[in-house]
């Protein structure tokens, strides 16, 4: 009989906890637009246009809830530490590639079941931007912009060298090199007076691997590959630009002096040839040299097929958040078409001059949108042609899976190619030693 | 009285510190909890070439910073104890580098010691000296910043001119009488009567050398991806990645206690020299 009694229990206990997870998505909570309370949030600030215009608008939507913002990159000795004595913000903004961390190490809310109460659609975003987001079957964030990068070519040292935009091709190598003896100068001091092609290594490492199909790690975040052949040959053939230019010691003091954000920035002054650099920079040519000379050219895997790599920010909520739902309600109003269109908007209103060269927002929705009614081609070519591009390889993009070690990843190749820029290591034997480092990360994250 | 003070010391210092010994003993991410791994950790510190490479960077530093501190300090606060026009003016100017916050020192040097158009390269150019890469050449960055470092003397230089001001002029009068040279004066007066003021701070600038952080964070290691690897890792960046940016507080609980122990051991050794070559006024 006590036995009975003890197996309907079990199923009685077995019924309550599967009715327990099945509502638990009904249990969610998402508030509507007369929702009160306050939003804490960390990591975003409204000191651009882009974030202002969305805050604003969100605030009118939802008048009865207080927003408290932490401007600047999320701090993460504040947000553990918030974290673990449980009371972490509302939400935080991050970016992409440091949320896996964080999800491994139970510091992020999964946030499916918030996503199916709220009708959040996540299939709307960009795959290379959700990969990131999705850490062992589960979906801690949503992504808000796609940063790809692409080739900033310099017209008028390529007329110099007698070369042609064909020419820039990322997946001819022997081309490739060509290419970065014709434009590179060095002066009679041995000083680089212009850089011919800068493969932006270390930083741009991964798109340099998959452009010759090989990996960092595996697609499980699991397995260090940095090893391989592919990789080894890809680092070792795009360290070797520099020796067109003086090496990599005087690139990098030549670099230094640079002024990215300026009227005298690269491109402008002559500095560079051929520079793989990310899609923002084009918005801040437009604002300060509008009528600068140049072409984007996407870069391209060996195999000729073009190829970008994607980075950019995501909403995640903390775990032990009080207002998850309203939470949910924020990151969905503030990545949704129609939020992206208003700010577009907002952004071609505050234009004093400058060119509009889109917003690229992870949301393909939205994207379109914005490129249907808002966008309007400057007929300034650089710049149109660069908007074409930017759109044609926002699917063409590949990120570095998510793992538990994200920050000793990065670091640890970092780390192996700056030795081979360095000429410390041989490129095979760099490689290896940050292979090995990196599987021990990814081995014993904790 | 000291009631304030004790608490202060126990729930602010004394606690941390007993915590951050027991998790050198644990796995720990600060979020879930602490794992005891017995002495995993400890056994790691000898083992990892990166926690060796950062050590040798900072003792590399220190030897460098902390006799030319000493040296250009003292030299600047005797100037500054010779002169009487515009004296304040002068100790104003030599003070302020030090109120400058770390950050914008680090952004400033980046450009002063850039080889290619750095002021450092372009004043050594003017003397026909071909200028090194401070900022890219791995032999050189420790030198660059060292020359950094140097930039905020202002607190050392202050210590100084007020130990020079408590010299009896006595002693510098009947030295002259007795025909001592300055070179003379300098060794046999000054030097001797200042020297506990010389030995405080080459204990305060030895631990500040072996703690030196936000300049060289700020110059190499904003971006992660942009650092210059790891000839500027110096111990206190090390341990700040370990715990911060990878979170492995244990570990990082580990590192701190070594950096602990080391600075205790050259703390006692300078005490043991001090019974030697440090002068005090009434002592037996």
């Amino acid at each position: 009989m006590s036995g009975r009694w003890a197996l309907g229990a079990l199923i009685a206990a077995a019924a309550c906890g599967g009715g327990g997870s099945q509502s638990s998505s009904q249990n969610v909570k998402i508030p509507d637009k007369t929702a009160s309370g306050t939003l804490q949030i960390w990591g975003f600030g409204d000191d651009n246009v882009t974030a202002k215009s969305r805050l604003d608008a969100f605030k009118a939507a939802y008048p009865n809830v207080k927003i408290e913002l932490t401007p600047g990159s999320l701090d993460p000795q504040k947000f553990l530490s918030a974290v673990a004595a449980g009371s972490p913000p509302d939400l935080v903004n991050l970016n992409r590639a440091k949320l896996s961390t964080y999800a491994n190490r139970n510091a992020l809310t999964p946030l499916d079941d918030y996503f199916s109460a709220a009708k959040l659609d996540t299939s709307q975003f960009r795959s290379a931007a959700m990969k990131p987001l999705q850490v062992n079957g589960k979906t801690y964030g949503v992504p808000e912009f796609n940063n790809v990068i692409v080739a900033y070519v310099n017209n008028k040292a390529l007329k110099e060298a007698g070369a042609q935009l064909s020419d820039v091709d990322f997946s001819n190598w022997q081309k490739l090199s060509d290419l970065n003896r014709k434009l590179s100068k060095v002066g009679p001091d041995g000083k680089p007076q212009r850089v011919g092609i800068d493969p932006k290594l270390p930083e741009f490492t991964p798109l340099w691997v998959y452009g010759n199909n090989g990996k960092i790690i595996s697609d499980d975040g699991k397995k260090a590959l940095l090893d391989s052949k592919q990789t080894i040959d890809a680092v070792s053939y795009a360290a070797g630009l520099r020796d067109g230019y003086g090496g990599q010691q005087a690139y990098d003091a030549y670099s230094q002096t640079w002024d990215i954000f300026g009227k005298g920035n690269p491109i402008a002054a002559d500095q560079i040839g051929v520079t793989l650099f990310e899609q923002w920079w084009l918005a801040t040519i437009g604002k300060v040299s509008p009528n600068a000379d140049f072409s984007i050219v996407p870069f391209k895997a060996r195999n000729g097929k073009e190829l970008t790599y994607a980075d950019g920010n995501s909403w995640a909520v903390p775990k032990g958040s009080k207002n998850a739902g309203l939470a949910t309600a924020f990151m969905k109003f503030m990545t949704d078409p129609d939020t992206w269109v208003l700010s577009a908007k907002a952004n071609v209103a505050s234009l004093r001059g400058g060119v509009f060269t889109g917003i690229y927002t992870a949301n393909t929705k939205a994207d379109k949108r914005i490129f249907d009614e808002v966008y309007k081609p400057s007929s300034k070519a650089s710049f149109d042609d660069a908007v074409k591009v930017f759109q044609r390889i926002q699917d063409e993009a590949v990120t570095l899976p998510p793992s538990a070690a994200g920050n000793e990843v990065v670091q640890d190749y970092t780390d192996a190619v700056r030795n081979v820029l360095l000429r410390r290591q041989p490129a095979d034997a760099a490689m290896r030693a940050g292979n090995q480092k990196i599987q021990a990360a990814l081995t014993n994250p904790g | 009285m000291l009631s304030p003070w004790i608490f202060g010391f126990l729930i602010f210092t004394l606690g941390p510190m007993i915590v951050s010994l027991a998790l050198s003993f644990t796995r720990y991410d600060v979020i879930n909890p602490p794992e005891f791994i017995g002495f995993k950790n400890w056994a790691l510190l000898f083992s990892d070439p990166l926690l060796l490479k950062s050590l040798q960077n900072t003792f590399f530093f220190a030897a460098l910073h902390v006799p030319f501190a000493i040296a250009i300090a003292l030299a600047l606060a005797l100037l500054l104890d010779q002169i009487s026009r515009g004296a304040g003016l002068f100790r104003t100017v030599f003070y302020l580098p030090s109120i400058t916050r770390a950050v914008a020192t680090g952004i400033l040097w980046l450009w002063l010691l850039n080889p290619q158009v750095g002021i450092v390269n372009q004043f050594l150019h003017l003397l026909h000296i071909p200028g090194p890469g401070w900022t890219t050449d791995p032999n050189w960055i420790k030198p660059g910043i060292v020359l950094m470092s140097l930039w905020g003397l202002g607190n050392t230089v202050v210590i100084y001119f007020a130990a020079l001001r408590q010299v009896p002029n006595e002693l510098y009068e009947a030295a002259r009488v007795d025909g001592a040279k300055p070179w003379a004066q300098f060794f046999r007066i000054t030097v001797p009567m200042i020297s506990g003021t010389l030995f405080y701070t080459l204990v305060i600038n030895t631990i500040f050398a072996l703690q030196y952080f936000t300049e060289v964070y700020t110059m190499f290691f904003r971006g992660q991806e942009s650092g210059v690897s790891e000839d500027a890792l110096f111990y206190v960046i090390y341990l700040f990645r370990q715990s911060f940016e990878y979170f492995h507080m244990g570990y990082a609980s580990a590192m701190a206690w070594l950096l602990f122990a080391i600075i205790v051991v050259v703390t006692l050794v300078q005490v043991g020299f001090s019974r030697k070559f440090v002068y005090y006024e009434g002592a037996s």
